[in-house]
C-alpha cells in the first residue's frame, strides 16, 4: 500500500507538470452571471387531443399509486419513524397502507391464471359479494373525469378554451396536491382489515406450506 | 446451473410451441441497459419500490448467466429488473438474488404476471427429475405498453365510444379481469340510468371484424396452463344468471337474446380477458403510415392509403391489399375523397408504390407498409443528426446512407460540397458517437498514403438511436417526477408554481412524441 502511494505521487508530479503546459488556469466560476439559458418553448396552447392524452395518463397512474397493486416493502415502517416528529412534508407523501386492499381480491387465484408455486400460500378469498373499491378515489377520479370530458368534448365542438383550461389545470394541480387527505373521503369502502393476509401477514405465513 | 434455462433456448423452447406470430408479444429482453432501466422506472412508477429496482449504476450489458455486482447495495435489490438483467429466473433464483423473503417476491410477482409484464412457464426437468420448475420471464415489450396506455385509450374512444373505453380502461388498470368482475366494476361506476351490459359492448366489440380490441386470453391462458402442465382450467359453473349480481338497487339488466352456448361460454369459465397489445400497435402502425405518406405525398395519397388499409384483410402485418373497387367505395367515403375519378386513385396508388396483381378478374392492389416504416425510421435519424451536428453532417449522412457502401473522404467532400477538413472533422465526430463504420485503407503508390472509407451501418445505428431513445425517455420520465415533487415543496410563488406546470406539460408533449418515435423504431 505504502508501495502504491509513493506511485502515485510520482505520477501525480509528472502528470501535473504536463498539465501546467497545456491547459491555461481559469479560475472556477461557480455561478456564471453572463449565462443565457434559451427561454421555454412556449407550447401552451396545447392542443386538446394532447391535454385528453395527458389526463388520461395522469389518471391511470394516480389509480396505480392507490390500488393494492402498489406493493409497499413490510416492516418500512421502524419503530423509529412513529417517534420521528411529524412535518410538513409528511402530508403530501402517500401513507394508504392501511387502506390498501388485499391483492387477493382482485386477483383470481387459480392455477390456470397463475403457476401454482404462487399461490399456494395464500387462502381462498370469499369476495363474491364483497365491494370492491374499483376507483381509488371518487372526488379526484371525476376531477380527472371531468378534465377528459371536456377536452373531448372541446375536440368535437372544436372551440378553444385557454382562459378556462388554466383554472381547470390549476384545479387539477391542487387537487393532485390534496391526494393524502382524499383517504377520508372513501365513502363506500368497507373491508376487514383480516383480509389483508397477503400483504401484511406475511411473515407469519412465511414457512407454512412450504 | 442445473435446472437454469439460458434465454437462447427458453425463445426456441416457447417459439416452438406457442408459434412465431406469439412470440412477438413474449419478446425476450435482448435490449441494452437504458432499455431495461427506463422498463424499470415504468414499473417502480406504478407498482413501488418493491416490484421494480432504482436504476443501478454501472450494470453490465445483459447477460443471463452472468452474476450481478452492485456498487450500490441496497436491501431492496428488485423484482423485475432483475428478471430483465438476467433473462428467465426460477421463483428462488430470485428471491437470492433480490434478497427478498418468499412471500414478497410471490407477491410481486403475483402482480407482474397480473399486468402481463411478466410470464411463468415451466420446463420439464431433465430425466429423473420429479416436478418441472417454473421459470418467469420479463416481458419487454408490454412494459413498455404502459407509456402508451393513454393512446390506447384515445384510439378505442375513437373508434368505439365511451362505454368501450371504460372496459378498456379496467382492463388497462387491472392488467387481466374475469367478465364478471369487469360487469361489477362497470355497474358500481354507472349507478343511475339504464346500463346496457357490458355484453352487449363485447358483442358488438367481438362481431364486428376490425374491432376485436380485446383478446380472450383463453387461447393464450390455455396454451400456457399446457406448459405449465397446471391440469384443466378451474371453472366455476355459473348457475345464477347476471342478474344475479347487483350493486344497490340501481341499475337495471336488459336480458340480451344471443346464444346461449356463446353466453354460457364466456360467463361460465373463468376467462381472463385483457388488452389485446399486438393489435393495437397494429392501429398505431397504420395510422403513422397514413400520417407520414400525407406529409409526404399530400392528401390525396393519405386517403387512398387509408382506404386500402381499410378495406384490406386484417390478417397480415406488414402489407395490406385491397380490389380496386373495394378501395373506390371507401375512397368515395371520406372527405375529399369524393372528387377522386379512378384514373387519379390509379396514378396515387403507383405513386405510392403498390403493386398490382390480376385474382378472379379483379385488380388487387398491395402495398408494402414495411417500406413506409422505414422511410419514417430515415428521417427520424436524419433529423437526429441534423440537430445534433449541423446541416452539413446532415447532408453527408443522408449521402452515406443513400450509398450504402463505403466512400472515400475525398469523395465525400465533393458530392456533398463540404470542404475536406470539415468534412474530416464531420466524420471523426460521427465515427466517434458510432454513427458511422471506418475503414481505413493504406495505398502504396508514389508514397504511402492512408484513405479514410465511411459506411453507415443501418442496423447498429438503428439500434443506437433505439437506445438514446429509451434514455431519452428514461430522463424526462425522471424529470417529471422531480417537477411533481417540488410542486409539492411549501413555499412557491405563484409564478414559481405556474412556470412548474408549464415545464410539466411541456416535458409531457416531449414524452408523448418521443414514444411515437420509439414505436416506430421498436414496435413496428
Amino acid at each position: 500500500m505504502a508501495f502504491r502511494g509513493r506511485g502515485r505521487g510520482r505520477g501525480r508530479g509528472f502528470g501535473a507538470a504536463y498539465e501546467m503546459r497545456l491547459v491555461k488556469n481559469v479560475p472556477y466560476d461557480e455561478y456564471p452571471e453572463d449565462v443565457t439559458l434559451p427561454s421555454l418553448p412556449s407550447v401552451d396552447p396545447l392542443p386538446n387531443e394532447v391535454k385528453a392524452l395527458i389526463a388520461s395518463k395522469l389518471k391511470l397512474e394516480y389509480f396505480w399509486k392507490g390500488s393494492c397493486y402498489h406493493l409497499q416493502e413490510v416492516g418500512s415502517r421502524s419503530k423509529s419513524q412513529d417517534v420521528d416528529i411529524e412535518r410538513f412534508s409528511d402530508r403530501f407523501k402517500q401513507k394508504g397502507k392501511g387502506k390498501r386492499e388485499a391483492l387477493a381480491s382482485y386477483l383470481k387465484l387459480t392455477p390456470s391464471n397463475f403457476p401454482p408455486e404462487l399461490i399456494q400460500g395464500s387462502k381462498h378469498m370469499q369476495h363474491d359479494k364483497k365491494k370492491l373499491r374499483w376507483d381509488t378515489d371518487e372526488k379526484l377520479f371525476d376531477m380527472f373525469e371531468k378534465l377528459e370530458e371536456k377536452y373531448k368534448g372541446e375536440d368535437e365542438k372544436g372551440k378553444e378554451k385557454k382562459g378556462e383550461s388554466e383554472d381547470e389545470e390549476d384545479e387539477e394541480e391542487e387537487a393532485e396536491e390534496e391526494t393524502s387527505d382524499d383517504d377520508d373521503y372513501n365513502k363506500n369502502v368497507d373491508f376487514d382489515d383480516d383480509e389483508d393476509d397477503l400483504n401484511m401477514e406475511e411473515e407469519e405465513q412465511e414457512d407454512v406450506y412450504e | 446451473m442445473k435446472g437454469q434455462l439460458s434465454v437462447k433456448n427458453a425463445y426456441c423452447f416457447l417459439k416452438e410451441r406457442i408459434g412465431r406470430s406469439r412470440l412477438s408479444t413474449l419478446a425476450v429482453a435482448m435490449v441494452g441497459q437504458h432499455g431495461i432501466n427506463l422498463a424499470v422506472s415504468l414499473i417502480t412508477s406504478h407498482f413501488g419500490d418493491l416490484v421494480a429496482v432504482c436504476p443501478l449504476l454501472l450494470l453490465p450489458s445483459f447477460s443471463p448467466l452472468r452474476p450481478l455486482r452492485f456498487l450500490v447495495v441496497s436491501r431492496m435489490q428488485k423484482i423485475c429488473g432483475c428478471l430483465l438483467q438476467r433473462g428467465t429466473l426460477s421463483l428462488q433464483e430470485i428471491a437470492r438474488a433480490t434478497e427478498l423473503s418468499n412471500p414478497q417476491v410471490k407477491n410481486g410477482l403475483l402482480v407482474l404476471i397480473q399486468h402481463n409484464c411478466v410470464q411463468a412457464f415451466s420446463v420439464p426437468r431433465a430425466a429423473g427429475a420429479v416436478k418441472a420448475v417454473t421459470q418467469y420471464m420479463a416481458l419487454f415489450d408490454n412494459i413498455l405498453h404502459r407509456m402508451r396506455f393513454s393512446k390506447l385509450l384515445a384510439i378505442v374512444r375513437e373508434d368505439l365510444g365511451a362505454q368501450c373505453e371504460t372496459l378498456l380502461e379496467g382492463l388497462l388498470q387491472h392488467g387481466r379481469l374475469t367478465f364478471d368482475q369487469l360487469v361489477v366494476r362497470a355497474t358500481s361506476k354507472k349507478p343511475e340510468g339504464r346500463l346496457t351490459t357490458p355484453l352487449d359492448i363485447m358483442d358488438e366489440t367481438l362481431s364486428l371484424e376490425k374491432q376485436a380490441m380485446r383478446a380472450a386470453a383463453l387461447s393464450d391462458a390455455e396454451r400456457f396452463s399446457e406448459i405449465m402442465s397446471t391440469g384443466t382450467e378451474d371453472s366455476d359453473v355459473k348457475t345464477e344468471d347476471k342478474q344475479d349480481v347487483s350493486v344497490g338497487a340501481k341499475r337495471k339488466f336488459e336480458v340480451l337474446e344471443m346464444d346461449e352456448e356463446v353466453q354460457a361460454t364466456i360467463t361460465e369459465n373463468e376467462v381472463l380477458w385483457r388488452a389485446n397489445f399486438p393489435k393495437f400497435v397494429h392501429c398505431l402502425k397504420k395510422k403513422v403510415c397514413v400520417e407520414n405518406v400525407r406529409s409526404r405525398m399530400g392528401l390525396d395519397a393519405g386517403v387512398v392509403l387509408e382506404a386500402i388499409i381499410e378495406s384490406s384483410d386484417e390478417a397480415k402485418d406488414n402489407s395490406v391489399k385491397a380490389s380496386i373497387d373495394c378501395i373506390l367505395e371507401a375512397v368515395r367515403g371520406k372527405p375529399g375523397g369524393i372528387s377522386m375519378t379512378l384514373e387519379h386513385i390509379r396514378i396515387v396508388l403507383d405513386q405510392l408504390g403498390c403493386s398490382s396483381s390480376t385474382e378472379d378478374c379483379n385488380v388487387f392492389y398491395t402495398m408494402e407498409l414495411q417500406s413506409i416504416i422505414e422511410s419514417c425510421q430515415n428521417d427520424e435519424v436524419e433529423s437526429l443528426v441534423l440537430t445534433r451536428y449541423g446541416k452539413e453532417a446532415y447532408r453527408i449522412f443522408r449521402l452515406l446512407i443513400r450509398k450504402g457502401s463505403l466512400v472515400e473522404t475525398d469523395q465525400i467532400s465533393d458530392i456533398t460540397f463540404v470542404e475536406k477538413k470539415t468534412a474530416q472533422a464531420i466524420l471523426y465526430k460521427l465515427w466517434n458517437d458510432d454513427f458511422l463504420y471506418m475503414q481505413k485503407v493504406i495505398s502504396i503508390g508514389t508514397g504511402q498514403m492512408q484513405h479514410f472509407l465511411w459506411k453507415v451501418e443501418k442496423d447498429s445505428v438503428w439500434e443506437l438511436v433505439l437506445n438514446h431513445m429509451y434514455h431519452a425517455a428514461l430522463n424526462l420520465n425522471l424529470k417529471i417526477a422531480h417537477i411533481v415533487e417540488q410542486e409539492h415543496e411549501v413555499r412557491q410563488a405563484q409564478e414559481k408554481r405556474e412556470q412548474l406546470r408549464k415545464s410539466r406539460m411541456i416535458l409531457e408533449l416531449s414524452l408523448l412524441k418521443l414514444d411515437d418515435a420509439l414505436m416506430v423504431f421498436h414496435n413496428f
